[in-house]
């Protein structure tokens, strides 16, 4: 049984997945079964092919034989006969995250889609969700232009559709249009993208694509690199391209979400990482990693700033996908840069590390992302609402959900022992090696980033105090807050293996890393593992007298000193005991009136960077009797979105005016337009005479 | 089975054989013209079946004098399908559609036989250069300032005219003008590529019967000019 094998065998199940609920579509039960089931099964597959790629098998292709059959008889159908697929490193890598995360998703969805059995079509759901991964997983193996095109294309409508799956709800169509318009941005960019390979290579092979890549001049260089970051950076959500990403992934049913957010954006950074360190890594320029960087940076801090102002729970995590995307591509950008100063075995072992530090943290945000919107879709399912401000004392109605969203919060949180830990971290290495880079503006912009890095770090890690405090701490806000109950065994178990997941990738980092690695060996030629100082204790990038961590040391470490503190808090004799309401200040009757809430904890920050925000309050104050009897008063509190406000809607006017304009010539009078093809048809025959 | 000239042994003059042609693809531009002046219906269906019926004769003689067999049957084809089948079509549309007041044309008569004339010089200006003298076909360009000509004033049909039944005409005649370059230009196309084009045709001009009917249906009247309402 080879690799091939199984990722075939993956290929074919999530098909089956994808045709078999249609038989029991009269049986929501059933057809949901069949449908996560077998997509359980061809992650399983897929995890199997991409750990053995990872682990040493040789490369392979899969050609769709169909195809090839086809252009025999058609020619026309000859284009598409070079279709193929191939695994490499890279694509084994993503296939990986793809797997390993659509495993836990599809057990959970077993739980979760339950709660659309009578009410929408469990049956189109499943199908869906088959046809999403499935695409993933072609997007990141496809072997070839027009097919990436293509399947991203099917990618792009397939999460679309699962965007308005919901489509009852105004807010949800709302936001299908821009999510609609944002990803056909993006793909316009790409096409131009693949053009101009195209016009180089004569072939929309990927093969011809890696041959031309000195072929090209300064500006098409240019124009290359300004395509595919719009293109890639679109899909990704990176600032200023991300204002889909808090529409679209909150509307999705949560584990729909929870793909969207752990893996598909991701297929944006496969894109940026193919593009420019597959096709064109011997002409890098050192300035994209600079603008990556730079972009990066401001997407961390912007991402955490909106998330801790957001009060709907899947808005929140959406503007943290913003943030990580940020993180990530931090890594990536100064690799960019790293790996532009060829022959400097300093900077492409810098560039190796940072693409390390970067891809760790992909899998990582896939890890504890997921977990996290499975977490507030479990909350969701059960208490009916996203607003954080009507949830509370969750943790005791629902101790597994809340342990299981704790530990997504902490590893998001990036503390150790936790995989967000691991990899910020590295990414702070890298960082912080980034100021051997020759050029001045680099060595002034890293540790700005860096500055910026550990900012966001420290509001992310107030996000979600706030986040977790509001929903699971205190007392229920709302009547449904209080009759939640624990969730399925199902929803348990897939929220458990990614809580396993985010434990595991935080204290074994040694056992993950060489597997990135020979990622980047396969893209840079470096293999810096070997540099890399790896033991049960001990874990240092690079030069291991500059820093070294133990994430197992850290995590046992924890494991000794809770006990320890138990027994020191009981060292001073009996504790002594009173059972009061917390918080109360002695007052007898609490009510969840007087809780704190998520405005009032985020109420510090907000004033700290009211530059930032500029936050406009309403206070409308009802009275009765007197000015002095207050009936009611009504808070409104609305944080400016910038760049909705002074980009896209100016944006947006100037093409409707546009627009305006050519409707005149529109006067849906067939003889106007017959005088147009006549006066055009006479001028060209005119012209060319 | 003795077909053309050189079967019976018989040798013309091509100089002849060119006023032949010229005087058949001429009275297919008349034709055209013969559209534009009137405005009865039934006197347009009746022109094109005419001109359909020179365009057979164009493609009989040049079957006969040059000796291209194939064009026999591309003969036979035109004269089943435009002489005798879409006539009949048009003439059965026509007594099944609501009958209307009549519509003021976009363009009048006067002024679209003038702008006719202006097009027809324009074709005669643009074919000057096409066929310089000498060239193998030098005796068809009065033949394909003819059709140049005829494809023009087909597209002024269609934007003089407001009902819908006229403007089928004048696609119609659109395309006979295409057959007639066709046939004069290259002395017959192969047969396959003018199967193809008559089914087109023969296929557009059923749909568009179809779609007429459908308009008269749902507007009362086969006014173009009322299917502005549908834009947006």
């Amino acid at each position: 049984m080879t690799a091939q094998f199984y990722f075939g065998l993956s290929l074919v199940l999530y098909l089956a997945g994808a045709v078999f609920p249609i038989i029991w579509r009269s049986q929501p039960r059933r057809s949901s079964y069949a449908a996560h089931l077998l997509s359980a099964a061809a992650a399983v597959s897929g995890l199997i092919s991409s750990l053995l790629v990872l682990l040493g098998h040789p490369e392979f292709k899969v050609s769709v034989p169909v195809l090839s059959a086809l252009a025999d008889i058609v020619p026309s159908v000859k284009l598409f006969a070079g279709l193929s697929l191939k695994m490499d490193a890279l694509s084994a890598f993503f296939v990986l995250v793809i797997s390993l995360l659509g495993l836990p998703i599809s057990i959970y969805s077993l739980g979760y889609v339950r709660e659309y059995e009578g009410k929408k079509s469990v049956t189109l759901l499943g199908i869906l969700y088959n046809l999403f991964v499935l695409s993933m997983i072609l997007v990141v193996t496809a072997d070839n232009a027009l097919l990436f095109l293509i399947v991203w294309e099917l990618m792009s409508i397939v999460s679309y559709l699962l965007v308005i799956f919901e489509h009852d709800r105004p807010e949800n169509a709302h936001a299908g249009f821009v999510y609609l318009v944002m990803t056909h941005v993006g793909t316009a960019f790409l096409i131009l993208l693949f053009m101009l390979f195209l016009h180089q290579a004569g072939s929309f092979d990927f093969d011809a694509f890696r041959k031309v890549s000195g072929n090209f001049s300064d500006m098409a260089k240019t124009f290359l690199f300004v395509f595919a970051l719009i293109g890639f950076g679109t899909k990704a959500g990176l600032v200023p391209l991300h204002i889909w990403l808090p529409y679209a992934h909150p509307a999705a049913p949560s584990h729909i979400s929870a793909l969207m957010s752990g893996v598909m954006i991701k297929t944006a950074i496969y894109g940026i990482v193919r593009v420019f360190f597959d096709f064109l890594q011997p002409e890098l320029v050192w300035w994209w990693g600079l603008v990556v960087l730079v972009l990066a940076t401001i997407s961390t801090v912007w991402g955490v700033l909106y998330a801790l102002m957001e009060h709907d729970l899947k808005k929140l995590l959406a503007y943290h996908s913003v943030e990580n995307i940020g993180i990530i591509l931090i890594g990536i950008g100064l690799a960019m840069i790293g790996a532009s100063y060829k022959g400097d075995p300093n900077l492409t072992s810098l560039a190796a590390l940072a693409t390390i530090a970067g891809l760790y943290h992909l899998v990582n945000h896939a890890a504890f992302k997921s977990l996290l919107f499975l977490g507030a879709g479990a909350v969701i399912s059960q208490a009916h609402t996203r607003n954080i401000e009507e949830l509370g004392g969750l943790i005791k109605l629902m101790p597994w959900t809340a342990a299981f969203f704790l530990i997504g919060a902490v590893a998001i949180s990036a503390l150790p022992p936790l995989n967000g830990f691991v990899s910020e971290w590295l990414t702070f290495q890298a960082l912080l090696l980034g100021l051997g880079l020759p050029d001045v503006i680099v060595k002034l912009t890293v540790p700005i980033s860096a500055a910026l890095l550990a900012l966001s770090g420290a509001l992310a890690a107030a996000c979600f105090v706030k986040a977790f405090g509001i929903s699971f701490l205190g007392m229920p806000r709302s009547e449904h807050a209080g009759h939640v109950r624990e969730v399925s065994q199902t929803m348990r178990g897939g929220m458990g293996f990614l809580a396993l997941l985010c434990i595991l990738l935080g204290v074994l980092p040694m056992v993950f890393i060489p597997l990135i690695d020979r990622v980047t060996a396969s893209l840079l030629g470096t293999s810096i593992a070997s540099q890399m100082q790896f033991s049960l204790l001990m874990f240092a990038p690079l030069d291991h007298s500059l820093a070294n961590i133990s994430p197992l040391a850290l995590g046992l470490l924890l494991l000794l000193i809770l006990p320890i503190t138990l027994r020191l808090a009981h060292m001073g004799g009996a504790l002594h005991r009173r059972q009061t309401q917390t918080w109360g200040c002695g007052l007898p009757l609490l009510s969840p009136r007087m809780e704190y809430t998520a405005t009032g904890f985020s109420k510090p920050i907000r004033m700290i960077f009211q530059n930032i925000y500029q936050p406009r309050k309403e206070i409308e104050v009802e009275t009765d009797v007197s000015q002095y009897v207050r009936k009611r008063i009504r808070y409104k509190l609305q944080i400016e979105p910038h760049f909705e406000k002074y980009f896209y809607e100016p944006l947006s006017h100037f093409i409707l005016k546009v627009s305006g304009v050519f409707l005149r010539i529109q006067s849906g009078s067939v003889n106007i337009y017959l005088i147009y093809i006549l006066v055009t048809l006479l001028i060209l025959l005119l012209l060319v005479r | 089975m003795p077909f053309c000239s050189l079967d019976f042994g018989l040798h013309f003059d091509p100089q002849q054989v060119a006023r032949v042609l010229d005087f058949f693809a001429t009275f297919i531009l008349v034709c055209s013209l013969l559209v534009l002046a009137t405005e009865r219906r039934h006197v347009h269906v009746r022109i094109y079946a005419l001109q359909s019926l020179s365009l057979a004769a164009v493609a009989f003689s040049v079957a006969f004098f040059n000796c291209e067999r194939h064009i026999f049957i591309a003969t036979a084809l035109i004269f089943i399908s435009k002489v005798i089948v879409i006539p009949v079509l048009l003439g059965r549309l026509m007594t099944r559609l609501i009958p209307q007041q009549p519509v003021k044309p976009m363009i009048n008569i006067p002024s679209s036989l003038l702008f006719a004339a202006v097009l027809v010089l324009i074709a005669d200006y643009l074919t000057r250069n096409i066929l310089s003298a000498g060239h193998e076909f030098e005796l068809a360009r009065s033949v394909l300032t003819d059709s140049v000509g005829v494809v023009l004033l087909g597209l002024l049909i269609m934007i003089a005219r407001k009902k819908a039944l006229t403007q089928i005409i004048g696609f119609l005649t659109m395309e006979n003008g295409l057959f007639l370059t066709g046939i004069a230009i290259t002395a017959g196309m192969p047969l396959i590529v003018e199967l193809g084009v008559l089914f087109d045709v023969l296929v557009a001009a059923f749909l568009m019967g179809v779609l007429l009917y459908r308009i008269s249906e749902t507007f009362d009247s086969i006014d173009v000019e009322k299917l502005t309402k549908l834009k947006e």
